[in-house]
């Protein structure tokens, strides 16, 4: 009798027991996760990057570094110019902490404004490349035969492709903003490494017993790739969409700094405009270090950053990695 | 007779996150030359870390916290690295719970075995060594023309047959077998059980069995130890334990196995599920399944004593039993 | 000629006839499979209503591919089955298939591989009724906590919201018995259910087994390599190797006097508790083959002590050497 009245308060709401065992799994995971010293430390960084983003740039743009009664946008990360300073680039100062770059515009405000959108680019890429890389495996690995080789020539095709190259054509051609640039980026990682790593993880999934089990029960195919292969292999998805966002921040530094971007300001950019003006140069680069030197540190470590978590989130995934 | 083998109070626990396993706990039994053994256990019962105990094949996070081990009158537990190389192998080998899937699948199988016996004996040449697996090889059943074969040219019970050409390879005193048949068809374990007990009366060797299956075991040893949680609950030579057994796990165990011969008995099982060994109770750890427990098995742990010559168990209620047992049946 | 008498009762379950099942031997990448393996050759036999039967025999005899085959994990190459006097031999339509397996269910040897090990034992057991959209969510629960506790997992509601991994092997092999016996299923093929657990834990479930057989009277193929076990639950045996069955019989027939060599073999290998117990045994060659593309007769010739030219020459058929038990050996063939 006590059981059945037990019975009826845990069936009241199986959401709050389902978020509960959600809530569950998550600590476990945390405590591994907060056993790997690499991992905290980059997701330290990353909370820095996104404090310092998100939160301190709008404090600063809409106190400090708001528009003076003359109308003087002297902190504008895009279009501002200082007419106090004389000979730009001026090294750090009280009023410039990281100085001003060749067209007289705050470094730090630069650094700051961008810190939002490398963010975006490298999370909207790395959602879309897992996406696209979760279904086309699982599905490739599940039915096989003339699907699963198509979507596997093709991946081999996309691994082959020469995607900066690419990139540069295509830049010609259309004009690539930040939007744009973390689609085609999502595209051609998403169909490329991705669907080949997480189709050998569904493939081993694929052939466990409970498959076979939900299939005796009469489940469908497209019903056993959602409820028994995808939660299987998500955890990997997780890993490699960390990794991914690297792989979108670095590629975009790259495109930035070759000018083939239509972007109003990153930290691609920066390193950019600092090297047309000539100041990255022979004998420059130490003389004017404060140029180069904030954007190049900050994609080195965002980028380290979201790797290092994909590390810790290794020792999560793959038991075997665990220390005892 | 000296007996080649004395394991004295051992006592190997694993240090986990989580606490303390007492996956050996207090284990003593003597092993006498050309004596056969069974270790007969239920999984995680601890017999396997017995036997890593004596080979000191010991995890990062496993100590012999207490306990001797006498090898020939030598503490295998306080010697050190070199010394125990020494002893592995040439003087106690081991048959792997699945060796014959540990042959390495890109060198021929021949080779392997030589290559064990190089690695121990540096001055046999590499002809003698040949000669001397071409014997093994017919010890145990294999045609010695199948040296230069390759194991996946080796059906399961040739493999098996392979790995105990292997462990013979160094003229161990002891062979602990690890499972040895666990993973092989009826008529193939048959055969290379046979071929074993005969091998081991040929060589005069002592042997240690260790199994989950009680049938395999009283099918080749001459004394059987019956290990629960971490203890050894019952030990003496086969016939008393089948036929007179005095603790309670032993005869449930013997009259939850079914038998293919004789009138269809019917099963009688064991309740509930084996401990875990980990941060184990005081008390008697069979207590909790034990029909026949009283106030006492509750509280105290029972002494592993030895009820009528060389017939040793850790049971309050032996003689009970016995008495229980018959007016059941 | 059929081997199997037909019979006309409705009480029969489940029906083969002449089933095959053939894989193909992979060779090199880009060339077809010219080459296959046998792993089911012209079976035939029937199960009725409430019985039980056990396919026996070595790894690699087809016993698996069997139990598979007929809940359609695996297309029959040939053959017909008949279920609960329909044809399932093809299945087309998404509701023949539903029906099928609201009917039939499979229980899995390695109770740690067959539970989705991200699901909690609540999604685990009530899946089928899921898959088949069977009552609401009170009902499922109500049922779900119903079979739990009748498997002897108890309280059921200490374990609704747990996870595989949290539970010891016996308690999974008995979730997954909950699992398939949660839609009353009439016909349920067990695949060595017992062999990876401990023999105490073994004996409970066995026990459990045979308990539900009764009760729900259910129709049962019980796929075990230990004629011990066999001997426990079925009502027949039926003795496999390589593809072909060998001897069919009542249980203690088979156990008591086997005829085919095979089974002689067989039940002589099977260790005895009892140290003074002489087994006298008979001596076979070697080990199981492969029945890849096999030659026309005898699949034991090789290995059988006591062959005769005909062996060699032609394939023996399964025939009635009375009451029953039936075997397929030129030894006892009347011509």
């Amino acid at each position: 009798m006590k059981s059945k009245e037990n019975t009826k308060e845990v069936f009241e709401s199986p959401l709050k027991i389902r978020m509960k065992l959600a809530w569950r799994a998550f600590k476990e995971n945390w405590k591994i996760f907060s056993e790997s010293k690499i991992g905290v430390l980059g997701l330290w960084i990353v909370i820095t990057f996104a404090i310092a983003g998100f939160v301190v740039y709008p404090i600063l743009a809409s106190t400090v570094w708001k528009p003076t009664l003359s109308g003087m946008t002297s902190y504008d990360p895009v279009t501002g110019y200082d007419f106090t300073t004389m000979n730009n680039p001026t090294p750090p100062s009280w009023h410039h902490l990281l100085g001003t770059d060749p067209l007289g515009r705050d470094v730090l405000a630069q650094l700051l404004y961008s810190t939002p959108r490398e963010f975006a680019l490298g999370i909207l890429a790395a959602l879309i490349t897992v996406f696209i890389g979760t279904v086309i495996g699982t599905v490739s690995a599940y039915y096989g035969g003339v699907v699963d080789t198509f979507f596997m020539r093709l991946a081999d095709l996309v691994l082959l492709f020469p995607f900066i190259p690419f990139l540069i054509v295509l830049s010609g051609m259309i004009q690539i903003d930040l939007l744009r640039l973390a689609l085609i980026i999502g595209l051609i990682s998403g169909f490329g490494g991705i669907t080949i790593v997480l189709r050998s993880q569904a493939m081993v999934v694929k052939v466990k017993p409970f498959i076979e089990s939900a299939k005796v029960s009469g489940a469908s195919n497209p019903y056993i790739i959602v409820n028994h292969i995808i939660p299987n292999v998500m955890p990997l998805s997780f890993l490699y969409m960390m990794f991914n966002v690297t792989g979108a921040i670095f590629s975009e530094a790259v495109l930035s700094f070759f000018g083939l971007l239509n972007i109003r300001m990153s930290w691609g950019l920066m390193i950019y405009t600092a090297d047309t003006a000539g100041y990255i140069v022979g004998g420059n680069i130490g003389h004017y270090w404060w140029l180069w030197l904030p954007p190049g540190a900050a994609i080195t470590l965002l980028c380290g950053a979201f790797y290092f978590i994909g590390r810790g989130l290794d020792e999560v995934v793959n038991p075997r990695l665990r220390r005892r | 007779m000296r007996p080649v083998l004395e394991v004295k109070n051992l006592k190997m626990y694993y240090n986990t996150r989580a606490g303390i396993v007492k996956a050996a706990d207090d284990i003593s039994f003597t092993l006498a030359q050309g004596e056969s053994m069974g270790l007969v256990g239920e999984s995680g019962c601890g017999k396997t870390s017995v036997s890593m105990s004596i080979m000191r094949l010991l995890a990062e996070n496993a100590n012999i916290v207490n306990g001797n081990i006498y090898f020939k009158g030598k503490d295998i537990v306080k010697l050190n690295d070199e010394e125990i190389n020494k002893i592995r192998w040439a003087g106690i080998a081991m048959i792997f719970q699945a060796a014959m899937n540990s042959l390495n699948p890109v060198y021929k199988v021949g080779d392997q075995i030589i290559e064990a016996i190089l690695a121990h004996e540096p001055n046999v040449t590499f002809e003698e060594s040949r000669a001397r697996v071409a014997e093994l090889y017919k010890l145990v059943g294999l045609d010695p023309k199948r040296m230069d074969n390759y194991p996946h040219e080796y059906s399961g019970g040739m493999k098996q047959r392979a790995i105990i050409a292997m462990s013979l390879s160094c003229n161990p005193d002891i062979i602990i077998a690890d499972e040895p048949t666990t993973a092989l068809d009826v008529i193939v374990q048959d055969m290379i059980l046979k071929e074993m007990a005969k091998i081991q009366k040929k060589l005069n060797m002592s042997m240690i069995y260790i199994s989950h299956d009680i049938a395999v075991i009283a099918e080749v040893a001459e004394k059987i130890a019956i290990m629960y949680a971490g203890k050894i609950v019952e030990l003496s030579d086969a016939v008393t334990v089948f036929k007179k057994p005095a603790h309670p796990y032993t005869v449930g165990l013997m009259s939850s196995f079914p038998s293919i011969h004789g009138e269809k008995k019917k099963l009688v099982t064991i309740p509930g599920e084996p401990p875990n060994l980990l941060n184990a109770p005081d008390h008697c750890r069979f207590a909790p399944r034990c029909p026949f427990a009283t106030k006492e098995c509750w509280e105290k742990m029972p002494l592993y004593e030895e009820i009528s010559p060389n017939h040793f168990v850790a049971c309050f209620h032996p003689q009970n039993l016995r008495k229980q047992v018959s007016k059941d049946a | 000629m059929p081997e199997v008498e037909t019979s006309n009762a409705t009480d029969v379950v489940i029906k083969v006839e002449h089933l095959k099942k053939y894989f193909p031997v992979r060779r090199g990448t880009f060339a077809r499979a010219k080459q296959f393996l046998h792993a089911v050759d012209d079976l035939n036999f029937e199960v009725k209503k409430g019985e039980v039967i056990a396919l026996v025999g070595e790894s690699g005899c087809g016993k698996t591919t069997t139990g598979k085959t007929l809940l359609r994990l695996y297309e029959p190459t040939d053959g017909k089955i008949t279920f609960l006097n329909r044809d399932v031999t093809c299945i087309h339509s998404a509701q023949d298939r539903k029906w099928l397996h609201s009917k039939s269910q499979m229980i899995f040897q390695d109770p740690f591989e067959s539970l989705n090990p991200r699901k909690t034992i609540f999604d685990i057991v009530s899946e089928p009724m899921n898959v088949q959209n069977e009552g609401n969510l009170k009902q499922r629960e109500k049922k779900v906590m119903d079979i739990l506790n009748r498997v002897g997992i108890s309280p059921p509601d200490t374990f609704l919201w747990r996870y595989p991994h949290e539970l010891s092997g016996g308690q999974r092999q008995r979730v997954a018995i909950a699992r398939a016996l949660v839609m009353n299923p009439e016909f349920v093929v067990a695949d060595e259910p017992t062999s990876m657990l401990d023999v105490s834990i073994r004996t409970q479930v066995m026990t459990l087994m045979m308990e539900l057989i009764h009760e729900m009277h259910m129709t049962f193929i019980y796929i075990t390599h230990d004629l011990a076990v066999a001997r426990y639950m079925a009502d027949y045996i039926s003795v496999m190797y390589l593809g072909k069955m060998v001897e069919y019989g009542k249980t203690e027939e088979i156990i008591q006097n086997p005829l085919h060599p095979y089974t002689k073999a067989l039940i002589s290998a099977v260790p005895v508790p009892d140290p003074e117990f002489k087994r006298k045994s008979i001596q076979i060659k070697g080990g199981i083959g492969k029945a890849i593309d096999p030659p026309k007769r005898c699949r034991f010739y090789e290995r059988c002590p006591f062959a005769k030219d005909i062996c060699a020459k032609e394939e023996p058929m399964l025939i009635d050497v009375g009451e029953g038990h039936k075997v397929a050996c030129f030894l006892y063939s009347k011509n």
